[in-house]
């Protein structure tokens, strides 16, 4: 008869989820409660699509995201809310399911509720909001005045400077823009200044003074009488936008609502995909579990998924956020006397597919570790923060004998490149084969370079001739280049290597623009300042005039952005240090731009 | 909607066009360089290659979105001829329509949506055994106790009949069963299987039961119900309503009844490999598309010439290259008018000729001159063709210091008289992002350099 294997599937994960939820609250995790779904693959490629929102407006980007992805086999898709949803594949066997939730509830689910980030994304009633906003903008779709190309001309505005919703945890208060209060004080220290000035003696005091009184009289010129980084935020305000239909407003708010709720997803994605590879682990090896062995071991490979390429230890957030994990781990967490679990097997019928309870009640002693130190981290820090902190030199020494060892080995272990070197000799090609493992990096990257030029060749002629492949793919060769550059350039500059792979880290690459001034007692132009950061680099500037020119859209009047620009002589190579630069637009189609 | 396309369309699978949609339409501050050319003054950017993003179409999709704009008012004077005819089209669905244009399957799956929710709400509800089943299994038992040879004993159909109606009834208070009673109703099972026809007894009753009887021997303790999230209501359960009816809808479209050919000419000779090749094709398909929205019926010849012409029967052997030696053009405007005359009487068909080439032919422009002249002009030995489209290709890619002028079969085009010149396009292009603008040049008539 009718007996699905989903019918299977829940019973085993009722059997198995509380079992993992007492492992996770004894390890003293705590996410929110957590619903499961079961989705096909293409659900789960649509899913992914839509932010993993269950609710969303519909917009050509994500229809252009759906055509990226595939529909392949995407393992895990998790949301920001309380309660949350977490989306299991029915394609996924039992142990990839207990690695998804794993990873996911005790990992992410975790870390969303309990990083100080998260705590201004309203996780209550995040999917009611979401699902209102989703149900205003398609309203607006139908709506007869509006349809799909007047709500895409202001969303598609609202996009470009999505990421500009000020900078959080918000400060209780901010985002007013009533400033009457401020301005009277200002002008009270503004006339208090200039008495002083009059009633100055000295000469270096008037100077000073005067100077003192046009800064302050400059400010009082501006309109925000401190710059915002919230562009979206200020412009939805109406007492800023006098122009804007309300509906256009509600869009912006919209749309600011949406950038803050996912900013901290971006502010800490190394942290977050870290601390779900760590617990992934920790979460599933506790015995009261008791799983059994057959899965265990099949889980320990995916345990291994991102140390496969161990440049991952350096590059990638699941296998760099893990490695500072561990790190802190190792430093800061102990253990902290013993604790006796009981516990009963669990058994699996691979035949039929089930699990069920062993009868015999056994018990076991365990460390029990103190891990206060990483729950702190878990609360307190952002991706900058946890990096900066924890990626030292130590660490990064610590890095660099991990991906050795894995290479060339040490006392401990035999490396990757002896066993191919062995393997070498004995399917023929000794030629390729040293006699000793060299010692020194430049030795050991002619050594690997050497391999991979003969393993491109015999892939180049395998396709021709059909001449045998050489024993290691390209890509391990590849890897091991990668790991040897990275240490020769940590001895050259370990600072500068630091900084490159930090800056990597998500956030980094929204650039810190400030709306300095509307010009509403001036001239009546919007100024923008970038705040340079020699890091990065001047501005994308295709990219930038198309952002400004949709800004310009938003606000209604002339609009001008001070950044900084690198000079270039006549063959393109840059000269001297990024100067001001200036672009401009007054009526929204051209955009002037200049050095100052 | 034509500035989300940038490159060319490739042709995906058969009746598939994959037309490039710019992705880079997202732009932000964020720091990085343009690409070389780009930089203070450029306004297009490096475009990453990364970001183009291939959408399948429908032949239909792409002409509809790709022609929407199109106004081409010269060919519409010469067609207000024709007479509209109406068509019928399906696409998409509606909730009310007449019985043959039921969508069964989007029905069906309405109903299920209704099913699982009504499950859901309430459970209790949908019992295995529900009123209508259990009415249905008494009776075949009381047909079964009435026939005389039947392999089930009468105790057994008692003990069976007796579970039944204790399990319906007072549902837990008759559980467990005991073996016995199992048995019977294994007996039973197996009878009811063999003959539910003769028994008039629907497949879905015995279904039930011998799902009821499985979970009896999985959960002894447990009345067997549905499984929400798992089974369905049938229709027995929850029939068909007329909520969730959904028909074919049927678009009405006015298209003109009338019949046009294409006379596709291309240039085979070695300086049209690769390239050229696909901007021909391409050119080529998009007259035939376009044609198709204004014709009911496109009939397609296809004659491909070097210094010859051949009038070739398929795609396949049509786009390919013959490393020969010269190219003539009158070979093959005398094969099409062979062909035209032979085949698609003026009285009925609309000609057009599209022809690509490179341009270089031994006939000399005067002898061009006379052909084109004599396959547009009205007369008993004339072609009395609609509109010819000429396209020549630069075999050298487009840099602009190998050529500045048109080829000599451009000349020759550019050398027509007035009234002659009115029916023909022409235009150059040099690779393949130029030929959709080459197309409507060659269409509407303007930007045509003299």
């Amino acid at each position: 008869m009718k007996d699905t294997t989903y019918d299977r599937l829940i019973a085993n994960l009722k059997l198995l989820d509380p079992r993992i939820t007492k492992a996770g609250l004894r390890l003293g995790l705590d996410p929110y409660v957590t619903d499961y779904y079961l989705v096909t693959d293409t659900q789960m490629a649509q899913n992914l699509v839509y932010v993993a929102m269950p609710v969303h407006y519909s917009h050509w980007r994500y229809g252009k995201q759906a055509q990226q992805t595939r529909p392949g086999h995407v393992f895990e898709v998790v949301i920001n809310s309380d309660p949350s949803f977490c989306y299991l594949g029915t394609t996924n066997d039992l142990r990839m399911q207990a690695l998804v939730i794993a990873h996911a509830k005790w990992g992410h689910v975790d870390f969303f509720k309990n990083n100080f980030l998260y705590k201004t994304t309203g996780a209550k009633d995040v999917i009611q909001r979401f699902r209102a906003n989703a149900d205003f903008i398609e309203g607006l779709y139908e709506h007869p005045d509006w349809r799909r190309e007047g709500v895409e001309l202001y969303l598609d505005s609202c996009h470009a400077i999505e990421h500009h919703v000020g900078w959080l945890p918000t400060l209780p208060g901010e985002g007013e823009t009533d400033e009457t209060e401020l301005r009277e004080q200002l002008m009270a220290d503004l006339r208090a200044l200039k008495s002083r000035h009059d009633q100055a003696n000295i000469e270096s005091d008037k100077v000073y003074l005067a100077q003192e009184v046009a800064a302050l009289e400059n400010r009082l010129k501006c309109h925000p009488l401190t710059p915002t980084t919230n562009l979206l935020g200020f412009l939805a305000d109406p007492a800023n936008t006098q122009h804007l239909p309300k509906e256009a407003r509600q869009i912006l708010k919209i749309v600011e609502e949406q950038g803050r709720y996912f900013q901290p997803q971006g502010r800490t994605k190394f942290m977050n995909e870290g601390w779900a590879t760590y617990w992934e682990r920790e979460v599933l090896i506790q015995p009261e579990i008791g799983m059994p062995f057959g899965m265990h071991f099949d889980l320990a490979k995916d345990w291994a998924m991102f140390d496969r390429s161990p440049s991952n230890w350096w590059m990638d957030p699941y296998g760099l956020g893990e490695q500072v994990w561990r790190w802190i781990d190792h430093k800061h967490c102990f253990d902290d006397g013993t604790e006796t679990i009981k516990f009963k097997d669990l058994i699996w019928d691979e035949q039929n597919q089930i699990l069920s309870e062993g009868k015999k009640l056994r018990t076991k002693t365990i460390a029990k570790r103190n891990r206060d130190k990483m729950f702190e981290v878990r609360r307190n820090y952002d991706d900058n923060r946890f990096l900066e902190e924890y990626m030292s030199k130590e660490f990064m020494e610590h890095l660099n004998f991990q991906g050795l060892a894995w290479m060339r080995g040490n006392k401990d272990r035999v490396g990757l490149m002896e066993h191919i070197n062995a393997t070498l000799i004995k399917t023929g090609w000794g030629a390729h084969a040293v006699e000793r493992m060299p010692d020194t990096i430049p030795a050991l990257m002619e050594l690997v370079e050497k391999w991979l030029q003969a393993a491109q060749n015999a892939a180049n002629w395998q396709q021709q001739l059909g001449t045998p492949q050489f024993p290691v793919s390209p890509q391990t060769l590849q890897e091991m280049g990668q790991i040897l550059q990275l240490v020769e350039a940590f001895d050259e500059d370990w600072h500068s290597l630091r900084q490159q792979l930090i800056r990597r880290t998500g956030y980094n690459s929204v650039p810190y623009i400030e709306l300095v001034d509307t010009g509403r007692h001036t001239d009546g132009v919007w100024t923008l300042r970038h705040v340079f950061d020699s890091n990065f680099g001047p501005l994308l500037p295709s990219e930038c005039r198309e952002t400004i020119r949709h800004f310009r859209l938003l606000c209604g009047g002339p609009v001008r952005l001070i950044t900084k620009e690198q000079r270039e002589d006549a063959f393109g190579r840059p000269m001297g240090d990024p100067a001001p630069y200036i672009y401009l637009t007054e009526d929204g189609d051209t955009v002037k731009e200049w050095f100052v | 909607m034509k500035d989300i396309l940038s490159n060319n369309p490739v042709f995906g699978d058969k009746g598939k066009i994959k037309v490039p949609i710019d992705g880079g339409k997202e732009p932000r501050w964020r720091p990085g360089r343009d690409g070389k050319g780009g930089g203070k003054g450029g306004r297009k950017g490096g475009k990453d290659p990364g970001d183009l993003v291939y959408v399948d179409m429908d032949y239909d999709e792409f002409v509809e979105w790709m022609f929407e704009d199109l106004e081409l008012p010269f060919l519409e004077k010469t067609d207000q001829a024709t007479t509209l005819i109406k068509t019928y089209k399906m696409r998409g669905m509606t909730d009310t329509g007449p019985e043959p244009r039921i969508n069964w399957e989007e029905t069906e799956i309405r109903r299920i949506e209704r099913a699982v929710g009504m499950l859901n709400a309430h459970p209790d509800d949908y019992a295995v055994i529900n009123d209508f089943i259990h009415e249905a299994l008494l009776k075949a038992i009381d047909t079964l106790k009435g026939m005389s040879n039947h392999p089930v004993s009468a105790e057994d159909l008692d003990a069976a009949r007796a579970a039944l109606v204790a399990l319906h009834d007072s549902k837990e208070a008759a559980l467990p069963l005991s073996k016995e009673t199992l048995g019977s109703l294994n007996k039973l099972l197996s009878v009811l299987n063999d003959n539910h026809q003769s028994l008039q007894l629907e497949r879905e009753a015995v279904d039930r039961l011998q799902r009821c009887v499985n979970e009896l021997k999985r959960n002894p303790g447990k009345v067997p119900m549905l499984m929400a999230g798992n089974d369905i209501p049938g229709k027995t359960d929850c029939p068909l309503q007329d909520d969730d009816f959904l028909y074919q809808r049927v678009e009405v479209k006015y298209e003109p009844d009338s019949k046009a050919v294409a006379f596709l000419v291309l240039d085979r000779s070695g300086s049209m490999g690769g390239d050229p090749l696909a901007i021909a094709k391409f050119y080529f398909l998009l007259n035939i598309l376009f044609l198709r929205t204004r014709y009911k019926d496109v009939q397609v010849v296809m004659v491909a010439h070097d210094a010859q012409a051949y009038e070739i029967l398929e795609e396949k052997s049509f786009y390919q290259i013959e490393v020969g030696g010269g190219t003539m053009f009158g070979p093959a405007y005398e094969k099409v008018l062979e062909i035209a005359q032979e085949r698609y009487p003026v009285s009925s068909w609309n000609r057009y000729v599209f022809h690509a080439t490179d341009g270089y032919m031994f006939d000399g422009e005067d002898e061009i001159t006379q052909w084109w002249t004599r396959l547009i002009s009205p007369g008993p030995d004339c072609g009395t063709f609609r509109y010819g489209g000429y396209l020549e290709i630069d075999p050298w890619g487009g840099r602009t210091w190998t050529r500045r002028d048109w080829a000599p079969g451009g000349q020759a085009i550019l050398a027509l008289p007035d009234e002659i010149r009115a029916h023909v396009g022409a235009a150059r292009v040099s690779s393949m992002d130029e030929v959709m603008d080459a197309f409507k040049a060659i269409l509407t008539r303007e930007k045509q350099e003299a």
